[in-house]
C-alpha cells in the first residue's frame, strides 16, 4: 500500500475530482442498500443470520438512544446512529475485502478505504454536530444560546464569593463553544487516526524485513479487525450522544424527567 | 555551529518520534486504569462480566484518542509539513 494522506484522483467530473475514497464509499453504499433490502425482503419470524445481525445492532443502539435523547428526536437519532454504524463498519472493513485493491483504472486504484482519508470522518462529524446545533437553535433559540453565553447569571449575584463562582460558571459556558468545535475534531480525528494507524502498522511490519512479510502481520490484521469494529461502534455512539446531549440540554421535558 | 546544516528530514523524523512517544504515555496510563477497574468489577460481580467487557473496550477506544491525535500530528509532520 502507499502511505499518502490524500486519496488518489481516479478521474475528474468537470470541476469535481472523483477520488478512490468517493468510489469506495459509493460502492459500499450500494452493497449496504442491497444487503438491507434483501434482509428486509427475507425477514421472517425465524430469522436468518443477517436478520439476527441487524436486530442485534438495532437493539443495542435502541437502548443507548432512549437513555440519551428527548422523545421527539429519538426516531431520527436512532436511524442516524444505526446508519452511521453500518456504513462506517463496511468502510472500515474495506481493506479485508478480497480483490477490491487490485481493480485499477489508468494505473490508479479505483477503490480505497473511505474512512482512512480525513474528508469522510470530518464530513460526518460536521454533519452530526452542526445538525444538532441547527435543530437546537431553531426550536429553542434563546435557551440554546443561554447554555453557552450565561451573562444573565450575574443578575442573581447576592454576595462577593457568589460573584466569583458565577464568574467561573460563565467562563466555563464560554469554553463550551470551543468544546463544540473540539467535538468535531475529536470524533473525526479518532476514526481517521485509527484507520490509518492499522494500515500503517502492518505496512511497517511488512516492510521491516523479508522474514516478516508473511506470518508476522497476521496478529496486526486481527487487531485491525477489532479496531475497525470498535471504532465504528464508538463513532456512531458518540455521534448519537452528542446529538442527543445538545437537544436534551434545551428540551424542557427531558431535563425534568 | 551556526553554519551547521540541519537536515529537515532528520528534524521531522525526530519531531514525529517525540510526538508519538510522548503522546502515547497518557493514553497508556488511561487504558491501564480502565482495564484494571473493569477487571476489578468483574472479579467483584462476575455476572456483569460481559457488559463490563463491552463497555471497557469502548471506553478504552475513547481513552486511546489522545494517542491517536498525536499520531495524526505525527503524520502531518511527516507527510504534510
Amino acid at each position: 500500500m502507499d502511505l499518502s494522506v490524500t486519496p488518489n484522483i481516479v478521474f475528474a467530473l468537470g470541476p469535481i475530482n472523483v477520488t478512490s475514497g468517493h468510489l469506495g464509499l459509493m460502492f459500499l453504499s450500494t452493497v449496504l442498500l442491497i444487503w438491507a433490502f434483501y434482509t428486509r425482503a427475507k425477514a421472517d419470524l425465524v430469522p436468518t443470520r443477517s436478520q439476527v445481525f441487524f436486530e442485534a445492532v438495532f437493539e443495542w443502539f435502541d437502548e443507548k438512544v432512549i437513555m440519551s435523547t428527548p422523545e421527539r428526536y429519538r426516531k431520527f437519532n436512532f436511524a442516524m446512529a444505526v446508519t452511521l454504524f453500518l456504513m462506517i463498519l463496511l468502510c472500515n472493513f474495506h481493506s479485508f475485502y478480497p480483490f477490491l485493491d487490485y481493480i485499477t483504472y489508468n494505473g490508479e486504484r479505483v477503490f480505497s478505504t473511505p474512512t482512512a482519508h480525513m474528508s469522510m470522518p470530518l464530513a460526518l462529524g460536521l454533519f452530526v454536530v452542526l445538525l444538532s446545533q441547527a435543530i437546537a437553535i431553531i426550536t429553542h433559540p434563546l435557551k440554546h444560546i443561554a447554555n453557552y453565553i450565561q451573562f444573565h447569571k450575574f443578575l442573581k449575584v447576592r454576595s462577593v464569593p457568589q460573584f466569583f463562582n458565577t464568574l467561573i460558571e460563565v467562563f466555563l459556558g464560554l469554553l463550551d463553544i470551543i468544546g463544540e468545535i473540539a467535538k468535531i475534531v475529536s470524533i473525526s480525528a479518532r476514526l481517521f487516526g485509527n484507520m490509518v494507524s492499522g494500515a500503517l502498522m502492518s505496512a511497517v511490519i511488512i516492510g521491516l524485513s523479508a522474514y516478516t512479510q508473511f506470518i508476522a502481520p497476521i496478529p496486526f490484521y486481527a487487531l485491525g479487525f477489532l479496531a475497525a469494529l470498535i471504532q465504528a461502534v464508538v463513532f456512531a455512539l458518540l455521534a448519537s450522544l452528542y446529538f442527543g446531549g445538545t437537544l436534551a440540554a434545551v428540551d424542557a421535558e427531558f431535563s425534568a424527567e | 555551529m551556526e553554519n551547521a546544516m540541519i537536515d529537515p528530514v532528520a528534524i521531522k523524523a525526530l519531531a514525529a518520534g517525540l510526538c508519538m512517544g510522548l503522546g502515547a504515555i497518557g493514553a497508556g496510563i488511561g487504558e491501564g486504569i480502565v482495564s484494571a477497574k473493569a477487571l476489578e468489577g468483574t472479579a467483584r460481580n462476575p455476572e456483569l462480566g460481559g457488559k463490563l467487557f463491552t463497555n471497557a473496550i469502548i471506553f478504552m477506544a475513547i481513552c486511546e484518542s489522545t494517542a491517536i491525535y498525536s499520531l495524526v500530528v505525527a503524520l502531518i509532520i511527516l507527510f504534510a509539513l
